[in-house]
């Protein structure tokens, strides 16, 4: 049973990507959710969490400086996947660089949701 | 010249919408066409805004009735038809939908070697929604559907450099 972080400035979209794991046939304990990087390093103070999911475009602080700050603190223990419309090659190399462990473009499907999580959260 | 008047979009919106309601939105969705400028649907009720800066500044427009809206909501959250929407919820999924649109426009724009910002989605909700494209506009164009037998529209706009 996994715990997950979801940091995404939209309410809908972590609702979506909660029913979207839960769809994929994952077992999660609990779903810890922050609307910014900000809140998100704050959610990370109190929660030990087995897998972080991100989006990139966020207000007070996007997901790639809340990765690299994740990095920063943290360490590359906790694995994090990048979940947003940002596909492009320069988004994509950007997060590697910073120690995105995957990415996942909006829109996905259920199946996709399995493929890319499956590994951390399998 | 701005590099994004130079790709064509139209085709490319079209297929990014329909692939969205494949994936995430299970609605039946039908295209009825496009036409120049910026249009928004019958009967608008909810506007989703997308702005761009970059190469250039312009911006993607959803709009649609609050009925249609409240329906992709409860199609991309996966409700059941016995739970309520949260109205807070009907005017962030619209600017979800939107906001997935514009990414995957910026997608196509950035491989035509296009630089493309997105800036968050500000949503419009209110009764008989008009707008005006202002003057600075240099090219637009709207995609018309019916998502379940609703109107919703698509629009995008680009506009003259400011230098």
């Amino acid at each position: 049973m996994a715990n997950i972080l979801i940091v995404d400035d939209s309410g809908t979209m972590r609702k979506i990507i909660m029913r979207g794991i839960r769809q994929a046939g994952f077992k999660v304990e609990n779903f810890v959710e922050a609307g910014d990087g900000v809140q998100g390093l704050s959610a990370l103070e109190g929660n030990s969490v087995d897998l972080i999911l991100s989006d990139v475009n966020m207000p007070n602080m996007n997901g790639l400086d809340f990765l690299a700050a994740v990095r920063e603190k943290y360490g590359p223990s906790t694995p994090v996947v990048m979940i947003t419309t940002e596909g492009s090659n320069d988004v994509v190399n950007e997060a590697r660089t910073r120690g995105a462990n995957g990415y996942l473009k909006k829109p996905f499907t259920p199946e996709q949701v399995q493929t890319v999580l499956g590994p951390f959260i399998g | 010249m701005s590099g994004v008047l130079e790709i064509d979009l139209t085709d490319k919106l079209d297929a990014m919408v329909k692939e969205i309601f494949q994936t995430m939105i299970p609605l039946p969705i039908e295209s009825m066409g496009g036409k120049d400028g910026v249009h928004p649907a019958e009967g608008t009720e909810m506007l989703a805004i997308l702005g761009f800066t970059g190469t250039a500044t312009g911006s993607i427009a959803v709009s649609t009735t609050r009925e249609c809206a409240k329906m992709v909501t409860a199609a991309l959250l996966m409700m059941g038809p016995d739970e309520t929407i949260p109205e807070e919820d009907v005017a962030d999924a619209l600017g979800e939908f939107a906001n997935m649109v514009g990414g995957n426009l910026k997608n196509t724009a950035v491989e035509g070697g296009v630089k493309m910002d997105l800036a968050a989605p500000a949503i419009i909700d209110g009764q008989q929604i008009h707008t005006s494209p202002g003057s600075k506009i240099v090219r637009g164009f709207t995609r018309d559907y019916q998502v379940g037998g609703k109107p919703l529209s698509v629009s995008f706009s680009v506009e003259a450099n400011r230098d």
